[in-house]
């Protein structure tokens, strides 16, 4: 009964997410408007069959540039997810391995660089490097890492003493192989966890960068950009704000609704 | 009248298959200041039983109960039908019952202690959930019973946590905790099991000294049947939720009548039989001198140096079984760390005389836990196939018929190969890891605790494996163990290990007979037999207060503060080793200089 | 106690550090100078240069910096003429730390309270609300719950007053939307640890001393069961101090978010490294005191922290 209730939570997630994966791959691919194209003719049209959801005030149609901004948060999301647990799995590893005082020098740094709120990084790289998604992935990821790290090194740590490691060792079996075949399999659950929830964090932060206005900016759409441009008119035309909040949300909801089914079934093999 | 009388109590589990209990109909009695013993083996029901008595299982766990009665009062749980009003009601009975009247003892004192609360509060909060009394007069009372549980500087413990407390210490505040308000029942669940031998017997002698003079009842649970002969009155004997036999001790144990009573005695004098006789032919390990420190790592300035192993010496022969024997934490592991290469000696040789061209590490091990040592991850072809990989050339054909060969050696099916550890029991589980250990052909095995974590019944099975792969392979055994009964199960010579030195060390039959050391003697004399008049006439010899073992860098023989025999000397120094015919002895009441002119070719008997 | 409270201070004074020195130079190679407004004249460009000290070399420049951070002078604003970044700091805090504070308060006794009773009770409806609640709560951009809450209550009910601080009404929106993210989080985590700590040994052995459930929820359960919670305050702090940003900038708060955000568009270097060097120190001092309340709390992590 409570399987089933869990796997539905994971499943509704995955659904959603393909569905907002593949509008985003293939609306602004194949739709006859671009998402800077302006047109003094349709400026703040309503919802019409020819604009699902109607224009804004350059008579840009905003259904194109609501999945142009979904593609640009599934590019940071998950990239900065990718980089983030390549290294995070990389220093934790090292970390939880080779223990004395590589570990220590290491986690301190991971303290230090922690301890600055993460938000800090990507304002001051963005306002350096300019606002792309590159600089934004850089400021997510300086310490982004850190909290996937520690996971990996507890892990490392609590299952390097297991005795089947020891087996492993005594077979001849290398760091490496050690690694790969004996500890990380093994790490897998919380790794993968932290990873679907660290997607819709940096989504968040690239969303509310824009917003903000640090973040990338026009005429390039990002769904905070969208939001942030519809503010201004938000008494007249509140639709053209809750649009991009609406797939915003689904956008986070969904990614969190996987990582809430992984961790709860995660709990579950783990209790038997 | 009884004390407790409890009729048709069943429990069963809401996730078990239908009709299988965990309990099923059991009816006891108990009297006031009994001590009765509850035996089984894991599994039978016993632990479920005596928490259904105080109402301690989870939600999911289904009662019923005919009845029982405390005293006259009724404290028969409402059944699973029973409604929220009958259910809260009972709850409210029950918090002035636990605790009060009836109190437990549980199996591993560390998990049932709140680790961030100091272990005064613990005592206190018990005596004032129950009675009317000040924060005062509650510390006056607990200081009195950590007295009383035979703990030290009481005062100084209550501020302490937990984790700053050794085993057998932590097994006392829970006691002290059970004993706060006087209770007319005490249940103790496995209360020695996860402690030390010598630790062993000290918990069951307070436990006997305290029912005896508070009067206090005792319900105690055991699988040992050692533990149980010592202690008890009466026995029940429990098997797969059901009460089998019920009878005094003398009853059980000289004329068990149920077939399961008798298969557990047989099983329990099993151990005490000797090994197949063993040759040595050749010698094929040599330790020699052998020492192991620790820094303490981290520490950038002001290393602190622990020793775990100190200048160690033994030589195992080939198709020989070499018993080394200790108490958890005297560094019996490091010293077989060392043996398999897995750690570098700080001092010391350990030279491997055996095919050392073959394989990268030729001494190959078994290890304690099952649970822990097979790759949850990996099935059992894998987990076979991995040594076999990386140290030989075989074709995929040729591993898959080793792995085929060892699963029938070891006594599994092919078909097994496929299944991942999970599906496994834990002897089966041992099995496998016995298969891993000798798919690569080693000459020395070592054993690392193997059978500790198993039932005596499957305890037997795994040493009798073991035995007949040595015969068949003419393989040599490091066996390592904390239970002097398996050792003496199992080899021909051993040694016994202290604080990281060995202390005696010769044929396991001569040890047996007449140990010479004073902890040997302290070791054997905490080994519990499974006979009432022979358990009872023991006596034990270590009464000091056990601590934490603290190993002294340099000076003074590492036993003497828990020594009843110790001089100066033994403070000042520390002794030699000393050789009479095969027996090795490092104490100073058998050297020549100290304990008078002896010479080495006098038969020599122990000296205390 | 004492060797665990040295390092952490320690720890704390190099993050302080790295974060000086990174934000130092990051806005040092910022493009653009912060005087080119169109019409000043390049002679006019260069001796403002000059006033300010932007011709020394960079080490020189961050030395007197430094040397100035230590007697408390965070320079002064190069966008208004006169105003040293102290001053605006001065004035902007008081807003943004009451709204934090009161967020930071709501979030505590909410979240512990859903944790709690989604743990303990065995109603079914009330145990999947709150948990999708707690995944809503997590999966909404706070700037998303700001804008919705003022559509809906400000703009279309006209219930709530939507820009400023001048009365207490004018604190439930923001405080509202600050609040959500993190209590929905410290719902999640206590709801977690709760049900963790329930199923521990020491419980049953707590039950079998005969105290009471309530009491033991309290002095056994809760006590363990609060630490991560605590810990999650360093991090929540953070969060605070960045969701000020936008409730700010959507109320109309002069706080330091909207400071910040208007410096960030006025390209105010000296303004930005003031903020930043500001907010990084209250975070990471914040940080610093929940883990010493912790190692305080639990005997272990003293231990476990070389």
């Amino acid at each position: 009964m409570r399987v089933k209730y869990r796997n539905k939570l994971f499943l509704s997630g995955i659904l959603l997410l393909l569905l907002l994966t593949l509008l985003a791959v293939f609306v602004p691919a194949f739709s006859p408007y671009s998402h800077t194209g302006q047109n003094a003719e349709i400026q703040n049209t309503a919802m019409s069959l020819a604009h699902p959801f109607g224009t804004d005030k350059f008579g840009r149609d905003i259904f194109v540039r609501v999945w142009y901004g979904t593609r640009i948060s599934l590019a940071v999301g998950i990239g900065s997810a990718m980089i983030c647990g390549v290294a995070g799995i990389f220093f934790g590893s090292i970390a939880g391995l080779a223990g004395g005082k590589t570990d220590l020098v290491l986690m301190r740094a991971a303290d230090v660089i922690d301890a600055i709120p993460s938000l800090l990084y990507v304002i001051l790289i963005t306002l350096v490097m300019g606002a792309n998604v590159g600089s934004i992935l850089l400021g997510i990821c300086i310490s982004g890492w850190i909290d996937l790290a520690r996971i990996v090194r507890g892990e490392v740590q609590r299952l390097k003493t297991r005795e089947f490691c020891t087996a492993a060792r005594l077979a001849g079996a290398g760091a490496g192989r050690i690694l790969l075949r004996h500890l990380l399999p093994n790490a897998a659950g919380p790794v993968i966890v932290n990873l679907t929830f660290m997607i819709p964090k940096a989504i968040f932060t690239e969303a509310f960068l824009s917003f903000v206005g640090v973040g990338i900016s026009a005429p390039v759409a990002s769904l905070g950009t969208l939001i942030q441009d519809a503010r201004s008119q938000m008494q007249v035309y509140p639709s053209q704000m809750l649009f991009p909040i609406l797939v915003l949300c689904i956008l986070i909801l969904s990614m969190n609704f996987i990582g809430a089914g992984l961790e709860q079934s995660v709990r579950q093999i783990e209790e038997g | 009248m009884k004390l407790l009388s409890v009729q048709d109590l069943s429990v069963q589990f809401h996730d078990r298959y239908e009709g299988q209990e965990a309990v099923s109909h059991v009816s006891f009695e108990v009297g006031p200041g009994e001590i009765v013993g509850v035996v089984g083996e894991s599994g039978s029901g016993k632990s479920t039983g005596m928490h259904a008595i105080l109402g301690l299982l989870p939600k999911k766990a289904e009662i019923t109960c005919g009845s029982m009665m405390l005293e006259g009062e009724d404290i028969t749980p409402p059944g699973p039908k029973g409604c929220g009003r009958q259910r809260k009601e009972y709850e409210r009975k029950m918090e002035t019952v636990r605790g009060n009247q009836i109190a437990m003892v549980f199996q591993d004192p560390l998990t049932y202690l709140n680790p961030t609360v100091k272990i005064g509060r613990q005592i206190t909060e018990t005596i004032r959930a129950h009675r009317k009394v000040s924060h005062a007069e509650a510390k006056e009372r607990a200081v009195e019973l950590l007295d009383m549980v035979g703990i030290r500087n009481s005062t100084r413990r209550m501020g302490q946590y937990p984790f700053e407390l050794s085993g057998g210490m932590r097994q006392r505040v829970v006691i002290a905790i059970a004993l706060a308000c006087e209770p007319k029942l005490l249940i103790a669940d496995e209360p020695t099991t996860a402690l030390d031998v010598t630790v062993q017997g000290q918990i069951l002698e307070l436990l006997k000294k305290i029912s005896v003079e508070t009067g206090t009842a005792l319900l105690y649970v055991s699988h040992d049947l050692g533990a149980v002969a010592s202690l008890c009155r009466r026995v029940l004997v429990m098997q797969e939720g059901r009460l089998v036999e019920e009878g005094t001790v003398e009853d059980i144990f000289y004329e068990p009548k149920h077939p399961y009573t008798q298969k557990l005695l047989s099983q329990a004098t099993g151990l005490l039989k000797l090994p197949k006789e063993q040759h040595a032919a050749s010698i094929l390990l040599k330790v020699e001198h052998v020492s192991k420190d620790y820094f303490d790592a981290g520490r950038l300035h002001k290393s602190e140096k622990t020793e775990a192993v100190h200048d160690v010496s033994l030589q195992i022969g080939r198709g020989e079984t070499y018993g080394l024997v200790g108490e958890s934490g005297c560094g019996k592991s490091t010293l077989a760390g060392m043996v398999t290469q897995m750690l570098e000696p700080t001092a010391g040789k350990i030279s491997y005389m055996g095919d050392k061209t073959k394989l990268k590490y030729p001494v190959q091990m078994i290890f304690q836990d099952p649970y822990a040592s097979l790759n949850p991850r990996m099935c059992v072809q894998d987990i076979l196939e991995e040594p076999l990989l990386l140290n030989t050339s075989d074709s995929r054909g040729e591993r898959v018929r080793k792995v085929k060969e060892m699963l029938h050696l070891v006594g599994l099916k092919e078909e097994d190969a496929k299944k991942f550890p999970r599906a496994f029991s834990g002897g089966q589980r041992q099995r496998i890891g016995i298969a891993r250990a000798l798919i690569l052909e080693p000459e020395l095995l070592v054993c690392d605790e193997p059978v500790s974590a198993l039932d005596v019944s499957i305890q037997e099975q795994i040493l009798c494996l073991l035995e007949e792969i040595q015969e068949k392979k003419k393989l040599s055994y490091f066996f390592i163990s904390h239970d002097l009964n398996v050792v003496k199960r199992i080899s021909r010579r051993m040694g016994v290990m202290y604080a990281g030195s060995l202390v005696e060390a010769g044929n396991t039959k001569d040890i047996y007979e007449d140990p010479w050391h004073p902890y040997t003697k302290a070791l054997l004399s905490a080994v519990l037999v499974p006979d009432p008049f022979k358990a009872r006439r023991k006596k034990g010899i270590l009464h000091t207060e056990e601590k934490k073992m603290e190993i002294p860098l340099g000076r003074g023989c590492p036993f003497a503060p828990r020594c009843g025999y110790a001089s100066d000397l033994c403070f000042a120094g520390k002794p030699q080793k000393y050789q009479y015919g095969e027996r090795e002895i490092a104490c100073f009441l058998y050297s020549e200089e100290h304990a008078g002119k002896r010479r080495s070719g006098l038969k020599m008997t122990s000296q205390i | 106690m004492l060797r665990y409270t040295c390092k952490r201070i320690l720890t704390g004074i190099l993050s302080l550090f790295v974060l000086v020195t990174a934000a130092f130079f990051l806005t040092r190679m910022m493009p653009g100078s912060p005087f080119q407004t169109g019409n000043v004249t390049e002679s006019v460009l260069e001796s403002m240069e000059e006033e300010y000290g932007l011709n020394d070399p960079p080490v020189r420049q961050y030395q007197t910096y430094l040397g100035n951070l230590l007697k408390g002078d965070l320079g002064v604003s190069f966008k208004k003429p006169g105003v040293s970044v102290s001053e605006v700091i001065g004035r902007a805090w008081p807003a943004t730390a009451s709204l934090g504070a009161l967020a930071i308060l709501a979030a505590v006794v909410v979240g512990t309270c859903l944790g709690i009773w989604q743990a303990s009770t065995k109603n079914r409806a009330v145990k999947g609300g709150i948990f999708f609640g707690t995944i809503l709560g997590t999966g909404i951009p706070n700037f998303v719950i700001a804008l919705l809450l003022m559509l809906c209550f400000g703009v279309k009910l006209k219930l709530l007053p939507i820009a400023g601080l001048k009365s207490a009404a004018n604190y439930v929106l923001p405080v509202i939307s600050l609040a959500v993210y993190p209590a929905s989080v410290i719902a999640r985590l206590m709801q977690n640890t709760f049900r963790e700590e329930m199923s521990r040994d020491y419980v049953v052995l707590a039950k079998a001393k005969g105290l009471k459930w309530r009491r033991t929820a309290v002095t056994h359960i809760l006590k363990n069961a609060w630490i991560p919670v605590l810990n999650y305050i360093g991090p929540a702090a953070a969060f605070l101090m960045t969701g000020s940003f936008v409730v700010e900038s959507v109320f109309t708060i002069p706080g330091l978010g909207r400071e910040f955000v208007n410096s960030i568009a006025n390209r105010d270097y000296t303004l930005i490294l003031g903020l930043t060097i500001f907010m990084g120190v209250t975070v990471i001092v914040i940080n610093l005191l929940t883990d010493l309340l912790c190692a305080c709390l639990d005997p272990r992590v003293r231990r476990a922290y070389r």
